[in-house]
Order: C-alpha cells, then structure tokens, then sequence
C-alpha cells in the first residue's frame, strides 16, 4: 500500500485522512506517512 | 570571416517568483517584464547547460524559482504550497478511478482487520474449550 499512496498522494488520488487511516491499519508506519505527506503522523 | 548570431534567452515569473516560461528571443518576442538571463546564448533556450528543459515537475508544478538574481530549484515544501493552492481541474476518469482504487485498497485492508480478529477470537475460544 505504501507505494500506492505515494504514488496517489502528490495527484490526490488519495487523501491525508486515508493515509492517516492506512497507518491505523499497519499497512504503512508513522515515518512512511511523513515521506508521503510530508505531515507528522 | 565567421560571424556568430546570439540570442538572448528569458525567463517569465507568476507572482511566486516561480519560472513559468522560459525562450529564446529567436522565437519570441520578449515582454517588459520578462527577465534576460542570458544575452550570448544559443538559439533555444537553455538552463544548467539543458536546452529546452522541462520547467514543471510531473505535477505541472514550477521546478525554478527567481530569487535576487539566481535561478534556484523550487523545495519539495515549497512545491506542496504551490500544488495545494492551484486551483484543480475537473476530476478524469483516471482520476475518478484512482481515488477508488484508493477506496477499495483500505475497505479490503478492513476487512482483512476484521478477519483476523475473527479469526484471533475464534482461535482463543477453541484453545480455551479445550
């Protein structure tokens, strides 16, 4: 999922709430979401 | 005798400082306001020694910015004001259908969730019947 949302994140194919939502999943860690929204988890 | 023909090359700013264009006087006629970053170029434009590069990232977001006379690369942060400020045209079907990629890729990561915590609870109760 994490190169997924990285993917999908710079074009808004996905949102920092869904994000935030992956890494309450454990499909990506705190540090994966900063390198993909550039935003503290 | 040889003689040899230059350009000037120019460069055009958004209220940002951000370079949105970029040309050589071989093919454009400059406004006022455009900035001449070079008078002995060759005849297409050039920047960093590339000739014609791409200004815009794959985001169509500025890469070059004009700060007291030096051309600098835009930062990633910088780049993520530009992208969320700009205003955004309608949705295409790729878009329509990557957001619901997006979707469909967490409702399943919930689901295997909830799996796996029936699964946990099932397993507990077997193990304690025993």
């Amino acid at each position: 999922m994490y190169a997924w949302l990285k993917y999908a994140y710079p074009k808004r194919w996905a949102s920092e709430e869904q994000c935030r939502r992956a890494v309450e999943l454990n499909k990506i860690n705190a540090i994966q979401f900063k390198e993909i929204t550039n935003l503290e988890y | 005798m040889i003689t040899q023909n230059y350009n000037n090359h120019y460069i055009r700013l958004n209220e940002q400082s951000h370079i949105i264009k970029g040309f050589s006087d071989a093919f454009e006629i400059p406004l006022e306001t455009d900035i001449c970053i070079c008078k002995e170029g060759v005849r297409h434009f050039e920047l960093n020694g590339v000739v014609n590069l791409s200004l815009f990232d794959f985001n169509n977001v500025p890469k070059y910015k004009y700060v007291e006379g030096e051309i600098l690369e835009t930062t990633e942060e910088e780049r993520q004001v530009y992208l969320s400020s700009s205003p955004q045209p309608d949705p295409t079907a790729q878009d329509i259908m990557a957001t619901q990629i997006t979707q469909l890729m967490l409702e399943n990561a919930e689901k295997e969730d909830q799996l796996q915590t029936l699964a946990n609870q099932v397993t507990e109760l077997m193990l304690g019947g025993m």
